[in-house]
């Protein structure tokens, strides 16, 4: 049960928002992005090393059976598929206390936190190139959020 | 790399092929409350709903395909093209499910799109 203060009705500004809290409240849940991004990303940080661990397999039904074991046991595999169900859950948190239309595109963000993650952890290369593309993408995430018709 | 980044397309096709599964099973299954009664309710029903099952393995796929990119391909450069997803779970809901598409979301998806080949060509 939520147990957040009813809102002021303030004309129709208000009245769109009567599913949900106060600012305050939509704001206090909005933090849980942070952890809900920092999990997620994490998470395919810790993919990436586990995959670059097992290495490159041909696709072929044999070196895949073949390759299964090692990425079924491999520890950094299991954190990045613990970090995946951290952010789910996060995430779900977050849809339940705020508006799908403004927390989705700031989970975007998360397209510039693994860019980053792996720039500074992996080492993997940053380009302007790259930042642009992905700054394209996270404008093209916002749009789509905002078309989201109110409920 | 080169090559490796294709294996995105079959990625991205069963992992959104399993969200359009899990969309019409649960459109089935219809809404439900978010409360612990109406979970234990509508659970069983959701996890024997053959949509949900195969949704299920379309992820498990798509998954095994993405992991098949990550042993080859740099994570900032797979992680922002996963992002075409937006632009096929929309051509699919439009097309399959024949939900109602705004301009302004096509405009958004196709944005994503110009963003993903400007990542795509960074790579070089």
């Amino acid at each position: 049960m939520m147990t957040h203060d009813q809102p002021e009705l303030k004309g129709h500004a208000a009245a769109a928002h009567t599913r949900y809290t106060s600012r305050a409240a939509i704001f206090k849940a909005l933090l849980l992005l942070i952890p809900a991004i920092l999990c997620s990303t994490t998470g395919q940080l810790f993919l990436k090393m586990g995959m670059s661990q097992v290495g490159d397999f041909a696709f072929t039904p044999e070196a895949i059976l073949a390759v299964l074991p090692q990425v079924i046991f491999n520890p950094v595999i299991w954190l990045g598929m613990a970090g995946f169900v951290g952010g789910t859950i996060f995430w779900l948190a977050v849809l339940s206390r705020a508006p799908l239309s403004l927390a989705y595109p700031i989970l975007a963000l998360s397209y510039f936190v693994v860019v980053i993650e792996a720039w500074l952890i992996l080492g993997e290369p940053l380009t302007w190139q790259l930042l642009l593309g992905v700054a394209i993408i996270f404008a093209g995430v916002v749009i789509v959020g905002l078309s989201q018709e109110p409920h | 790399m080169d090559n490796a980044i294709w294996l995105l397309i079959p990625a991205i096709l069963f992992s959104t092929t399993g969200e359009l599964l899990f969309k019409i099973g649960m459109n089935r299954i219809g809404g439900f409350e978010f409360s612990a009664d109406a979970l234990k309710t509508v659970l069983p029903r959701v996890i024997r709903n053959p949509y949900i099952i195969s949704g299920f393995v379309g992820f498990g796929l798509g998954a095994v395909f993405w992991l098949a990119v990550l042993s080859r391909v740099p994570l900032s450069i797979a992680y922002p093209i996963l992002a075409l997803s937006y632009f096929v779970v929309v051509i699919e809901a439009w097309l399959l499910l024949r939900e109602r598409v705004t301009w302004k979301r096509m405009l958004g998806v196709t944005i994503i799109v110009g963003g993903v080949i400007v990542v795509g060509l960074s790579a070089g």
